[in-house]
């Protein structure tokens, strides 16, 4: 695991370690702002202090340059297209960057919890039982389903989609097992470079 | 001499054996022949071993395969071992992934294992691969080697037939347009002098609507002479005058009340004008300029006095004047003294108009609808019952 204590690198060599994708254009595709939201959004559901401890992590990180404060992190969320506020300003690939790395750090620290809830639900799935019989399972998807309604726009289509609790819990376990496996070795590699799948040219 | 490189993971454990070259007791030194990989799912009894090549083929699909988890993206993915690609992974429900192999035992007969991992499992594997190509001192020479997905591999939004079917639709509806319209007879285009036929239109409009006036100013003209107490000559008289008008010129005077339309309008063209076509003459006079020298006018009001006067005796040859009042015109002259139009100004004048030389005398010109730009002299013409005529000027401003 070397990746286990926080490189004490400033951020510009830091962000050097993901590749840049050959996007057709500058700023990040719809798909990887909506994608980076949600697994924080992930990442606050499993831990309530989810937020604060991700603005810690970027100071850790030595990040502060990319994401500045509360007020930038909010900003940066907000360009997924799917929130009530969203922003219609651009996602740099540097902030997307940022993003990765956070995710992933905060995903290795929660580590011990994904893979309880993830092992917890496949016994479920064995006995043929629902998520509820979990407690801390049942506590991460309903978290995850209220964060998700007070901050998505119900109008828009792709939220529409999720309109159901079983939606919402397929999508909250979908997450859990991205961050499973951002968590890993080469977690921020491979979650940075799925973000792009059939984006690059 | 051999060694043994080990990555344990809670539930996968891959166990690397190959050569060393080089000091045997330095743990850094690389294996340079892998002779034996194993892999193990510790709490099943499931276990994949191979050379070089499966342990080759088992990063790609596994580092493949998680790639695709992450991001959703189907990868082209073989679905069945192959000679080439002996690893495949596959997703199957309930969230679990099958792991298929084909592996040779140590007969040499090749067997094909199926393990179902969840999704833990499949992680920690991940894990165990990803250790071993970040550990520099197994095997140097694998890294990892994950590129984002190409565009052309991104799923489509929908599937083909549902993306079809729009323009499916619509060409078929098109088809069954143009092969409705196809029956439909292609409408005959008939070019029109279109001017012309509103001119003679014009005319035959204004030329029947005189002779209606011709033939209700007779007919009145009659009734009131039946029923007038008039004098026993005068009725005697009436029926002469209609038989010698028959007789002589029966367009001059077409008073008859069996005079038709045909009549009306052959009288229209022989020279006279009815009162509608002499007031839109006078209407069309309207933005003529006025002739306002004095002199001019009392010449001019002379000249057409005495030339109706002339008229009027003519008339009065072949038949005796049939008015009892005096019959006041309004009249526009041109400045030669010729007779432009005119408008009756009491009941009798227009009862009468036919007993009146001005529908003979009155110059309609051939162009009734451009505007009159030559000077025109406004004169009011009052025929008295004695024969005479006068004729006096209008001042523009009572005019109307």
């Amino acid at each position: 695991m070397q990746l286990d204590s926080p490189p004490a690198a400033s951020s510009p060599s830091l962000l050097e370690t993901l590749a840049n994708p050959n996007l057709p254009s500058q700023d990040c595709p719809r798909r990887i702002r909506i994608d980076l939201d949600l697994l924080i959004l992930a990442i606050e559901s499993l831990d309530v202090a989810g937020s604060e401890a991700l603005l810690k992590v970027t100071e850790q990180l030595g990040l502060q340059a990319v994401i500045p404060g509360r007020v930038q992190l909010w900003l940066i969320r907000s360009t997924n297209p799917m929130r009530r506020q969203s922003q219609r300003d651009p996602l740099s690939v540097d902030q997307a960057k940022a993003l990765t790395l956070v995710i992933c750090f905060l995903a290795k620290r929660l580590t011990v919890l994904i893979r309880q809830l993830l092992l917890g639900y496949q016994q479920l799935q064995d006995q043929n039982l629902s998520p509820d019989h979990h407690f801390r399972l049942a506590d991460y998807l309903s978290r995850f389903r209220s964060l998700f309604r007070a901050r998505m726009n119900p109008q828009r289509a792709g939220v529409i989609a999720y309109s159901t609790d079983e939606k919402l819990n397929e999508l909250a376990l979908l997450l859990l097992t991205r961050l499973l496996f951002c968590t890993g070795t080469q977690g921020p590699q491979r979650l940075w470079n799925s973000l792009f799948d059939g984006e690059v040219v | 001499m051999t060694a043994q490189r080990q990555y344990i993971l809670p539930n996968c454990n891959l166990v690397i054996e190959g050569l060393v070259t080089g000091e045997e007791s330095d743990p850094t030194s690389p294996l340079t022949v892998v002779l034996n990989s194993e892999c193990t799912f510790p709490g099943t009894a499931d276990r994949l071993s191979g050379g070089r090549e499966f342990l080759n083929a088992l990063v790609k699909a596994v580092s493949a395969y998680a790639q695709s988890l992450l991001s959703g993206v189907p990868y082209p993915l073989a679905e069945t071992p192959t000679a080439t690609q002996p690893v495949t992974l596959q997703r199957t429900e309930h969230h679990r992934h099958q792991l298929v192999a084909t592996v040779a035992n140590a007969d040499g007969a090749e067997t094909q294992t199926a393990i179902s991992l969840n999704s833990v499992q499949l992680f920690d594997l991940v894990e165990a691969v990803d250790q071993l190509l970040a550990d520099t001192f197994t095997l140097p020479d694998m890294t990892l080697q994950v590129v984002p997905l190409n565009r052309r591999h991104a799923r489509p939004a929908e599937p083909m037939t549902k993306r079809a079917l729009p323009a499916t639709v619509g060409v078929s509806a098109l088809a069954a347009a143009s092969a409705l319209l196809f029956m439909v007879p292609v409408p005959e285009f008939e070019p029109q002098r279109r001017e012309a036929n509103e001119q003679s239109e014009l005319e035959a409009l204004v030329e029947a609507e005189s002779a209606n006036l011709d033939n209700a100013g007779a007919a009145d003209s009659g009734a009131d002479s039946d029923e007038a107490p008039a004098t026993a000559t005068a009725d005697e008289d009436t029926p002469t005058a209609d038989t010698d008008t028959d007789a002589a010129t029966a367009e001059d005077l077409s008073s008859d009340d069996t005079a038709d339309d045909a009549e009306a309008a052959t009288a229209a063209t022989d020279g006279t004008v009815g009162p509608v076509a002499a007031g839109i003459a006078l209407g069309r006079l309207a933005t003529a300029p006025a002739i306002a020298d004095a002199d001019t006018l009392d010449n001019l009001g002379a000249e057409v006095a005495t030339k109706l006067e002339s008229a009027l005796e003519d008339l009065a040859d072949d038949a005796p004047l049939s008015f009892e009042e005096v019959l006041i015109y309004r009249i526009a002259v041109s400045e030669d003294g010729e007779i432009l139009g005119y408008k009756y100004e009491n009941d009798a004048a227009l009862e009468n108009i036919d007993g009146t030389p001005l529908p003979q005398l009155t110059f309609i010109p051939v162009d009734t609808e451009s505007a009159v730009d030559e000077p025109v002299a406004q004169l009011r013409i009052t025929f008295e019952l004695d024969g005479t005529v006068k004729a006096e000027p209008i001042e523009a401003a009572d005019g109307e």
